[in-house]
């Protein structure tokens, strides 16, 4: 299949997942880039097994987690420009802000990463697995561990807006 | 609801094969209602506040990786031809160490006639106490 084909399928899923994971749309799109050059170059030796998205992101993890690596050995950059001003919080058409990010900056970090790999990136528990070297059980009890967490910011938001109570979720500990 | 019960409403949300009759007996609770609700409404969020690409970026990446695709044959191109010189290079040699040289040549003389020692050109009787370096 031609790379390019790939490219108009997958581009928006890792610029969106890695916006998500670094909190910045310079950051992002400059290693969305990187991760997309890298996959041109190694298309070659990818052989076709039906796991292309999987493929994609894993080449998107190693590319965020070496990003992480070099940018906890440098001092952190001023944002000088408007388009690494931090991502929208609030949902549209709502009045109160969905602290989503600071929820998702909560999570443990593999939570974190199935829970984006499956509601930004739309992948299914199996293709996560490959990408994260894990079980799709694992998968299954990360995403649900990660949804329990943002639903009780979700829960805890609301009750202090409404001043409603809302039923008792149980989280864990 | 119990963590092992939420987490197949999640499962379910996802759209994976969850046991139908637990789940039966799980939706019958007005709670796992509100958790699927709330499942939604977080993905909903998620994809409200993923920052969609740029026009710019994407027409510059596309441009970008088709200076790449073209690039590609050109290098190939080049790795080609220059296999292509190895190879011709070693079969160049191989067949000039197969051609018999003079070297060769030589060593084959010797190995025909090595069985028989050459013929004397002439003879010279050792005598003794004669001069022979004087003469």
């Amino acid at each position: 299949m031609p790379f390019a084909e790939s490219f108009e399928r997958h581009h928006a899923a890792v610029l969106g997942y890695l916006s998500r994971r670094v909190g910045s749309r310079a950051d992002a799109e400059d290693l969305a880039q990187d991760v997309f050059l890298r996959a041109h170059r190694a298309a070659a030796s990818y052989r076709e097994s039906g796991q292309e998205a999987a493929w994609l992101f894993r080449i998107a993890r190693n590319v965020l987690l070496n990003f992480r690596r070099d940018s906890a050995r440098r001092p952190a950059p001023l944002a000088l420009d408007s388009s690494d001003a931090p991502l929208p919080l609030v949902r549209p058409g709502e009045a109160e802000p969905l602290d989503l990010e600071r929820g998702l900056a909560a999570l443990p970090p593999h939570e974190a990463e199935a829970f984006l790999l499956r509601e930004v990136a739309g992948l299914g528990y199996e293709e996560i697995a490959a990408v994260t070297d894990t079980t799709a059980d694992a998968v299954r009890n990360r995403i649900f561990r990660a949804r329990q967490a943002l639903r009780a910011t979700l829960g805890a938001r609301e009750a202090t807006s409404s001043g409603r109570p809302r039923h008792e979720h149980q989280v864990r500990p | 609801m119990n963590d092992a019960e939420l987490e197949l409403l999640s499962a379910f949300f996802d759209g994976r094969p969850v046991d139908a009759a637990q789940l039966a007996l799980i939706l019958g609770d007005p709670a796992s209602l509100e958790t699927l609700r709330d499942f939604a409404r977080l993905r909903a969020s998620v994809a409200a506040t993923t920052p969609l690409p740029r026009d710019e970026w994407v027409a510059v990446l596309r441009a970008r990786l088709a200076r790449e695709a073209g690039a590609r044959p050109r290098g190939l191109r080049l790795a080609a031809a220059a296999a292509l010189v190895v190879v011709a290079a070693s079969l160049h040699a191989w067949s000039r160490w197969q051609a018999p040289g003079p070297s060769s040549a030589v060593a084959s003389k010797a190995q025909a006639g090595d069985e028989l020692p050459p013929a004397p050109s002439r003879t010279l009787a050792f005598e003794n106490g004669k001069d022979w370096i004087t003469r």
